[in-house]
Order: structure tokens, then sequence, then C-alpha cells
């Protein structure tokens, strides 16, 4: 039982941090633009303008309604790992069961959304980058110059988003909760 | 274990199904708008229902899902049904679509629903459930008497329904449509010369922009450099740019033909970028013209420069044996300003007609022009 609590901790701290991380990946802007463009975006919102006026890129709005069971989960995991340390400090007993249990169950959802972030940040990346270029264009009346946007990238985020990272971190939580729910089945049979 | 078919069990099916509507074109299937090209009819995040075209058809007017694929699909207004095919456009679209087959049209949009309205609204459907079932929450949180994983495959069922959801909701693919930013267009649609003003008047077409100022306006006439003599900005993108005197008579003095040439230099402040210019424009000299009027000629200088005409009037009256005969000539410079109307009026010396010699160097490099003009004066 010492081992299952220790374990039970061990699984709430990963996904606490884990989500915090997703929070902060989803929240925190990954591109800035500047120059004729100018605003950012992240993989889960953008806010361009080309002047004063708005850019809406209609992949990236595409992509932002299918990232938000990431936000419901991210918020869920956050919860329930909270949960998990204050019954691990508390020893709440009575809710292990189901808090053990969520954690099992966050470990296989991340892992299964590790491929949707790694596209949605790809796809960002591409969509975001057509922007940043020299808005020089040529007609008949001359050479209209608008001048250059460019991009800016949040290298911490940039590499918290790369597949290895994301895919280690899922495959370690589910290593976890794998090894928690083994550990409990055995304590009770 | 309970299997009672309860209402909110139904409910659940009804929705399911309605979000799974685009593979299996059930009769009425949601959808979720993504993207702006239908702005401000529907909204990214909107719900709308479609009514299946084979309950009821559709027409022109009408807002269809059309689908090419299960993953590529498009909302838009349908604006041409020909037999076979139709064409749709996005309301915030600057183009329509490419035609699509008839065929693959599957919904028209019965319902929209604002996102202001349904999110709150399903949110709140959620509490209130959760609010009046909170007694068998709390139960099968705490029981631990309960099959084990059975929470953990809930939790996982429904993140993968709502990722499921998702996907069916805003499958709606408009990556087919590149984002589309504002650049401003600007387009030359005339360059008019005008060289006895000594403007060039250039129009526009402006599109997303205007003209704020001209940073800089030269004109290159015979390799050399001037600042254009004045620049003003009217109403509609025209712009007005004065060519001064200077380079018209470096370009006379240099000119070895009746076709004359200068570039036009603009940097013009646009309220988004700036336009840079070069502008090749010609013109002519032009003879001087003339007209009798009574017993006098009106001459006139049609050209950017001042003209210098030798004017010789000679005289002639009847002599005793009733033929002409020359009595008296003048001579006389006349600088003609451009644009200057002067008139010759020869009078005297009892002289019934008058022959006026014009003689003016029209191109300086070339022979000077020469025209006669027969006068009848009133004795």
């Amino acid at each position: 039982m010492n081992s299952s609590r220790k374990l039970l901790l061990a699984a709430s701290l990963l996904q606490l941090a884990y989500s915090a991380l997703l929070l902060y990946a989803l929240l925190t802007p990954l591109y800035r633009l500047t120059g004729v463009v100018e605003g950012e975006a992240s993989i889960g919102w953008y806010s361009l303008f080309f002047y004063t006026t708005r850019i809406h890129i209609p992949a990236l709005d595409t992509l932002h309604i299918l990232v938000f069971p990431v936000y419901i989960h991210a918020i869920y995991m956050l919860m329930t790992s909270t949960a998990g340390i204050i019954l691990y400090m508390g020893g709440l007993e009575k809710y292990t069961k189901p808090i053990e249990e969520s954690l099992y169950a966050n470990a296989l959802v991340a892992t299964s959304f590790t491929g949707l972030l790694v596209q949605v940040s790809r796809i960002t990346r591409r969509e975001v980058s057509q922007l940043a270029t020299d808005y020089t264009r040529t007609t008949s009346a001359g050479t209209i110059i608008l001048g250059r946007a460019s991009l800016h990238t949040n290298h911490i985020l940039e590499k918290i988003v790369t597949p290895e990272i994301l895919l280690t971190t899922a495959i370690l939580l589910l290593a976890t909760g794998t090894l928690y729910i083994i550990s409990t089945q055995h304590g009770r049979g | 274990m309970d299997t009672r078919v309860t209402p909110s069990t139904i409910a659940i099916i009804v929705i399911l199904l309605l979000l799974l509507g685009r593979l299996f074109w059930f009769p009425f299937a949601f959808f979720l708008v993504t993207g702006s090209s239908m702005y401000p009819v529907l909204k990214t995040g909107d719900l709308v229902v479609g009514e299946a075209v084979y309950l009821s058809g559709y027409s022109e007017g009408d807002i269809v899902v059309w689908y090419r694929s299960i993953s590529f699909g498009v909302i838009h207004e349908v604006i041409e049904k020909k037999p076979g095919e139709i064409v749709t456009k996005g309301v915030n679209n600057p183009l329509p679509d490419p035609p699509v087959s008839a065929s693959s049209v599957k919904y028209k949009i019965i319902l929209s629903i604002p996102r202001s309205v349904w999110i709150p609204l399903a949110a709140a459907v959620l509490v209130l459930y959760a609010y009046k079932k909170r007694r068998n929450l709390v139960k099968a949180l705490t029981d631990t008497g309960s099959e084990p994983l059975s929470i953990a495959l809930w939790v996982f069922v429904f993140f993968a329904l709502s990722n499921i959801a998702t996907i069916m909701l805003s499958g709606i693919y408009y990556g087919g449509y590149r984002t589309s930013i504002p650049v401003p267009g600007v387009e030359l649609s005339g360059l008019k010369h005008d060289p006895l003003g000594r403007h060039v008047v250039l129009h526009y077409s402006l599109n997303n922009t205007g003209i704020v100022g001209v940073n800089n306006c030269r004109v290159e006439a015979a390799n050399k450099e001037f600042q254009c003599s004045y620049k003003e900005i009217r109403p509609n993108g025209v712009l007005v740019l004065g060519i001064p005197e200077d380079a018209y008579l470096l370009l006379w003095t240099n000119s070895n033909g009746s076709i004359y040439r200068f570039r036009l230099e603009v940097n013009v402040s646009l309220d988004r970028g700036v336009l840079v210019a070069d502008y090749p424009v010609t013109g002519s000299w032009n003879r001087l013209k003339t007209m009798k009027e009574g017993g006098s000629l009106r001459i006139f200088n049609p050209n950017p420069v001042p003209i210098k005409a030798a004017v010789t009037i000679i005289y002639y009256s009847e002599n005793v044996f009733g033929s002409l005969s020359p009595v008296n000539s003048t001579v006389e410079v006349l600088s003609l300003q451009p644009g200057e109307n002067k008139t010759v009026s020869p009078e005297g010396y009892e002289a019934v007609l008058a022959r006026v010699k014009i003689e003016y160097k029209l191109i300086p490099t070339h022979n000077p022009v020469v025209e006669v003009y027969t006068l009848e004066l009133k004795s």
C-alpha cells in the first residue's frame, strides 16, 4: 500500500506538470509576427492583423475547434492530479479509486492526443510562416511597397511541442498509470 | 445492471446521430461553422442544422452543405443552379467556388444557432443534469466495490466521444480556401498629359487604401532631373503633378524630332504602404495655330515652351493699272508664351491686301517653318 501511495503521488505530480505544460502550450503564443502583419498565434488561438484589419486563417479556425477537447482534458487532468496530491497528503482513502482510475484514463487520453497536438503545431507553423513574407506587389500603377512581416518563435515552447518530447511524456504518463493500476490491483487482490 | 431506456439516453443517442449525419446522410444533421467565408451570416462556432436535400430540395439563395469527400465539405450559399451542377459562394469571399456536381449537395441549412446561445445553453443543461444526478455521481465515486477500471473506461470514452464529436462537427474543411489578406490594390486607370497646363494627371483605381501624400515627384528629361513644380491630391485617387517649364525648355532645345519624351518618377504615400512608380510620358511639338478673323490673323502657341515668330507683313495697294503692287512692309518678332494668342492686324498704307509671312523654329535643330497668309483689308 505504501508503494501504491507513492505511485499515486508520482502519477499525480507528473500529470500536474503535464497538464500545466499542456495549458501553457495551448495558451502561450508560439509565434509572434511583427511588421505589416502584427499579432500572435498559439496552437489554441491566434490574433493577427494586417495593419488594422483582422486576418482570418480558415485552417486555424478549424484546428482550434479540434483542440477544444484537449483544453477540457488538460483542465480535467489538472483537477484530478491536484485531487491525487490532496488525497496523498490527506489520506482520504474513500476517494482514491476514482482518482487513480482517472489518472490512468488521463494517461491514455494524453497519448491519443499527442498526434493531434503535433499536427496542430505543424499546421500552425505552416500557416503562420506563410504570412511572414515581403508584401511588395507590382501592378499597372507601379510597385506597392507594404513592407515585410517577420516571424518570431517562442523557442522554449517550440521545443515542448516537438513529437519526441510530447510522445516521451505521454509514454511516461501511460507507464506510470499502468504501474499504478497493476500495483493497486495486486494490493486489493 | 439497469437497462431501462431513459429520456436522457434517447436524447444522447439522437444528438450522436445528428453529429454523425455527415457520414450517413440522415434526414437532419448538425454542423459547426468554422472559418469566416460566410461572415457575417454565419460565424465560427455557430451550430447549424441541415435538412437533407432529398427531403425538400434547395434553390438559389439557400445555404447548403456540399461534400467532395467526407473530409472536404463546404457550407456556402448557392448562387447558380444549373442542370447537374451548382455554383456556390461564401458571402465573405470575393469570388465564387468552382462548380460542383449537384449530387455532392447533401444538406440545406434550415436553422443556425449562434455560439453565444448554444454553448451556454449546453453548459447549463450539463450542469443541471449533473446536479440532478449528484447522488448517483457521489455514489459512483465512492463505491469501492464497482468493477475495476469502470471509471477509467468512462473517462476515456468521454474524451474519445468528445474528440469524435469535434471532428464530426468541424469536418467542414476549408483547406481549399487560402488565407485572404486585405492587401491594398492600386492600379493605374489613366494618365493624361496636358502640355499647356504643364501637368500630368494620374488616375488610380484604389482598393483597400487611399492616397495620403506625395513624398517625391521628379521629372527626368534629356538626362537631367527636375522636381515637379506642384503636387495636388484630388478625390477618388487622382493626382495632378506639375511639370516644370525648364524641363520642357530642355526637351525643346535637345529635341531632334516632333515627339518628345520624359519620365515621371513618383513616390506616393498610401494609408497602407508606399507606391513607387516611373511613368514614361510623351508629347509632340505642334505648329502654331492660325485663324483668319476678317482682316486680322490670330496666332496661337499650343506648345509648353515660348515660340518666337518673325512676322513679315507686305502691304499691297492697287496701282493706276488696277493691279496690286507692294507699297510697304514691316517685320515684327512675336514672342508667344505657351497657350498665348496674339493677333496680327495689318493696317494703313491704303493697302487693300496684306501678305503675312510667319517664320519660326518649331524644332531648334530643324529648318524654320514658314507659313504665308493673305488677308484682304478694308480700304
